[in-house]
């Protein structure tokens, strides 16, 4: 066990340094397996059965979809749909932003290209309304969390994968605080903008000329709209699988390029290189933690973790403060597809011995990993948004604050202890 | 590579949740290892998959990377152990626990693929037979699955063409979007042993029929080079144990699947229990579907099956 | 020789890029039309599912090769900054990169010659499974050569630093 502990360290070590992850799990695995005795023939048939899942094509339907919509400019539609809807109110522009990414994010699967996507489309038009590059910068950032809350998300399939969960359920489990999130997030925007009288807002033109503009917005984003309804309409409704979805989702997604006239060859061919690369990238990851995990299971180390911490304390509101604790300082280090890999399998016995359901823990992992993207050193979403908008992270990240302290933080606290915020949905659009 | 396990101790995987029979019977061989050999021999078990998929655990006995298991059939690894998966094989357990006793015809069939493959078959244990369980209904003759319009969730080649048989559209779903797709109507129905359908679908079942069309056996086997480099005494009581707790599981195994089916009728499922006029009917089906079957397992599997189950 | 190897690698390119596009296009559209014949024609075939699953399986492998090609396999930012700490850096984990790489060939190698022995078979197609456990052998081996590559590249900037230096 003692060497077991050491080797996960010397594995994370690895990471740290700057070694690619799939070559640190890997060699730690390897490692194990020679501390540990065992015949390392079970390395690679391991490994094939856990790829040949179904469910995990999901994944790749979804990133396809995503680099899809891309090509044929459909996220540029969903900006200026929710422009039309909320861009004449104080601080419209914002919540443009934030619903841009939740609309997106909801198609796209993950949280960089929601980032990269509407931070390229919705930031000049922020400067231009009086909005600092900075804060503008630190929104988008901070929307990209809405990205893997808002279903389809990619974490919440890896989630789905390693602790035999439903895919479906987990998409729904996250959810739930995402909507929180878009909530808080409103508010703090509007905090924001209330106290800087620069920030201008869109002149009105009179109800009936916005009322106009609201349904052409609407025709012209009719196309990209329908691919969240399509997708979450398909899979709660009985149509098809969320692997299924994902697939229908990327046709869809083709049929409109081609439709709108958006798409070509080059961007089609594009989309599908990237997805196959993206995939390969974060797969071939999951191929040696799936082995390392096998390892600790067959050492009972993830029961050793949960009796450890069960034996420190009793109080289950401070284990869950620990452990929340714990995910924070790993989302500080580590990307969140990486933290999502090595904490679901460690930490799954001790949440289940804290009662809480798969589900919860599911949207827990979403919240908690994907505002990790905004802790440095490791923030996927500071430094997507920072190579769009073309400023350094030092310059915006105290923008940033804000929406951590007063929206993630509250709202990981919320899901932590409130088992019905993550499972209301489940329970509403499943039964 | 097995020798080395000789000085640490074993592990055996189940697949079926900790304290059930199915995980009972495990750690009870585990336990009656241990005293039969005096402690020489230490067994670990980890039930509920902990190993890994059941195919995994097959394969890391075959490669001793596992000692021991409690597993399902894998017909990836020859697929002359789909036999196992014949639709009414047996339709009864007093038959299917004849058939798969040593010395039984099934018994006889499967021992040489399994020391071929490189794992010893120390004896079955009958997780159950699986019924039908669906969100639409009531099932009592095939006829009313494609009357009632029912999409199966079918998991191997057998209940597959059994299904089709009968008019049934067939879905391919993992386990573990199941319970969801059940939910959500992506599927209607799926043929699962009481144990199966009670611990992990009980919410979204309303009806279930005793169809008994798969007699599920679960192998107890350990690593073939393991078992033939242990001296005699270790072997007579890993069998002596094994003989022993399979005996007292497998009698079990007929009453608590009736207790499953209970705690469903208890909670509101509509629970129908076949008479044998009606099971005939489905057997019928189940016939027919081996034509097709035999392009699976073979002519030769299929011809002594035929011989045996028709006699 | 030099050319050949700027040849090969060429060709080798091409081919990977024909790789990812093919499986991924292949694997959807073998869903959609799955889905389809499904919601409307109540047919749906176990055999489709096999397929995709398959080539998604290669699909993953082959995206792994280019990540490889491409030096962008999800890493840390690291702790070395500044030359020469980064350029030896790069290159010992090339080195351990390759070493693992090669472990990985073995264990496939293994793993194929093991699936061609037992004359293993997809339950399905009933297609000799070796055709989808060969993904790790082929691509294992590609990887390794991609990390070669770039590892003779990382030793090349390691001795043109000195070289700078000197000079
Ligand atoms: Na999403
Ligand atoms: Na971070």
């Amino acid at each position: 066990m003692t060497e077991l502990i050491l080797l996960i360290g010397m594995t994370i070590l690895m990471i740290l340094v700057g070694f690619p992850l799939y070559v640190s799990f890997g060699v730690g695995g390897l490692a194990m397996m020679l501390a540990m005795e065992m015949n390392s023939g079970f390395a690679i048939p391991a490994i094939f059965t856990n790829l040949n899942s179904f469910v995990l094509m999901a994944i790749p339907f979804f990133i396809f979809a995503g680099g899809i919509m891309t090509a044929s400019g459909l996220s540029s539609r969903i900006v200026e749909f929710a422009n039309a809807m909320v861009g004449r109110f104080k601080g419209g522009l914002g919540v443009v932003t934030i619903l841009s990414s939740a609309l997106f994010g909801a198609i796209s699967g993950s949280s960089a290209s929601a980032v990269a996507t509407i931070g390229m489309t919705i930031m000049p038009q922020m400067e231009k309304y009086g909005y600092k590059r900075e804060y503008a910068t630190a929104l988008v950032a901070c929307s990209g969390l809405l990205g893997q809350l808002i279903p389809p998300s990619i974490p919440m399939i890896l989630f789905g994968m390693l602790t035999n969960t439903s895919v479906a359920g987990c998409f729904l489990a996250a959810a739930g605080p995402g909507i929180l999130i878009i909530i808080a997030y409103a508010i703090i925007n509007y905090i924001h903008c209330r106290r800087h009288p620069e920030i201008k807002v869109e002149p009105s033109h009179g109800p009936k000329e916005s009322v106009k503009q609201a349904a052409l917005a609407t025709r012209r984003s009719g196309l990209a709209l329908m691919m969240p309804i399509l997708v979450l309409g398909g899979i709660y409704g009985g149509v098809f699988t969320p692997t299924e979805a994902g697939c229908v989702a990327a046709v869809y997604a083709i049929c409109v390029g081609l439709a709108t006239r958006k798409l070509n060859m080059k961007g089609f061919i594009k989309a599908a290189e990237e997805t196959a690369s993206i995939e390969g990238a974060i797969v071939f990851i999951m191929a040696f933690i799936m082995i390392m995990s096998r390892l600790f299971t067959y050492e009972r180390l993830p029961e050793a973790i949960a009796d450890a911490m069960l034996d420190l304390t009793n109080n289950r509101i401070i284990l869950l403060l620990l452990i929340n604790l714990f995910m924070i300082v790993m989302g500080m280090i580590m990307d969140d597809i990486s933290s999502m890999l090595i904490v679901a399998p460690l930490l799954y016995p001790l949440f289940m011995k804290l009662g809480v359901s798969p589900f919860q823990m599911a949207a827990i992992l979403a919240v908690n990993q994907g505002s990790g993207q905004m802790t440095p050193p490791v923030a996927t979403n500071l430094f997507t948004a920072a190579r769009v908008s073309g400023i350094p992270v030092t310059a915006f990240v105290r923008d940033c604050i804000p929406y951590l302290v007063f929206g993630s933080l509250p709202v990981l606290l919320l899901v932590t202890f409130i088992p019905e915020i993550s499972l209301w949905l489940p329970s509403l659009i499943m039964n | 590579v097995p020798g080395s396990a000789l000085a640490r101790k074993w592990r055996a995987g189940g697949v079926a949740p900790a304290d059930t029979l199915d995980d009972d019977c495990l750690k009870k061989w585990c336990s009656l290892v241990a005293e039969k050999t005096g402690g020489k021999i230490k067994i670990d078990s980890y039930p509920a998959e902990q190993l890994g998929p059941y195919r995994d655990q097959f394969d890391n006995v075959v490669r001793g990377v596992q000692e021991s298991g409690l597993l399902p059939l894998s017909p990836e690894f020859d697929k002359r152990l789909q036999a196992g998966y014949t639709i009414y094989l047996a339709q009864t357990w007093a038959e299917g626990r004849k058939i798969y006793a040593p010395g039984g015809w099934m018994f006889k069939l499967l021992e040489p693929i399994f020391l071929e493959l490189g794992v010893k078959p120390l004896g079955f244990y009958f997780m159950g037979m699986d019924g039908f369980g669906t969100t639409k209904g009531p099932v009592v003759l095939p006829e009313d699955v494609a009357k009632l319009g029912i999409k199966v969730r079918t998991w191997n080649p057998a209940d597959r063409l059994f299904f089709q048989e009968m008019g049934a559209q067939t879905v391919d779903i993992a386990f573990s979007e199941l319970f969801t797709s059940l939910q959500t109507g992506v599927a209607d129905a799926q043929d699962n042993a009481p144990l199966i359908t009670y611990t992990f679908l009980r919410d979204v079942t309303k009806y279930y029929t005793d169809t008994n069309h798969l007699f599920e056996p679960l192998v107890l086997m350990v690593n073939l080079e393991l078992w033939e480099n242990l001296p005699e005494d270790q072997k007579k009581a890993l069998q002596a144990a094994a003989d022993e707790s399979l005996a007292w599981a497998n009698a079990k195994a007929e009453a608590t699947a009736d207790e499953y089916m209970k705690k469903m009728a208890d909670m509101g499922i509509k629970v129908t229990r076949l008479t044998p006029e009606q099971r005939a009917k489905w057997f019928e089906y189940g016939k027919k579907s081996w034509k097709k079957f035999e392009e699976v397992i073979g002519k030769e599997t299929m011809d002594i099956i035929r011989k045996n189950v028709t006699k | 020789m030099k050319e050949f190897i700027t040849k090969t690698i060429k060709y080798l390119h091409i081919a990977e890029d024909a790789g990812r596009i093919f499986t991924i296009v292949t694997m959807t559209a073998l869903v959609f039309i799955q889905v389809v014949a499904r919601i409307f024609f109540k047919w749906s075939s176990p055999a489709m599912e096999e397929a995709a699953r398959f080539i998604m399986i290669w699909s993953i492998f082959i995206g792994a090769v280019v990540s490889t090609r491409e030096d962008s396999h999800i890493k840390m930012g690291g702790i070395f900054k500044r030359e020469p700490g980064v350029l030896w850096f790069e290159l010992l984990s090339k080195l351990v990169c390759f070493g693992f790489l090669c472990v990985f060939v073995y264990w496939s190698y293994e793993f194929v010659a093991h699936s061609l022995r037992r004359n293993m078979s997809s339950i399905v197609l009933g297609v000799p499974l070796a055709v989808v456990h060969s993904t790790f052998l082929v691509t294992g081996v590609l990887m390794a050569i991609h990390t070669l590559y770039h590892l003779f590249d990382s030793i090349g900037q390691v001795a043109r630093y000195y070289k700078g230096a000197r000079s």
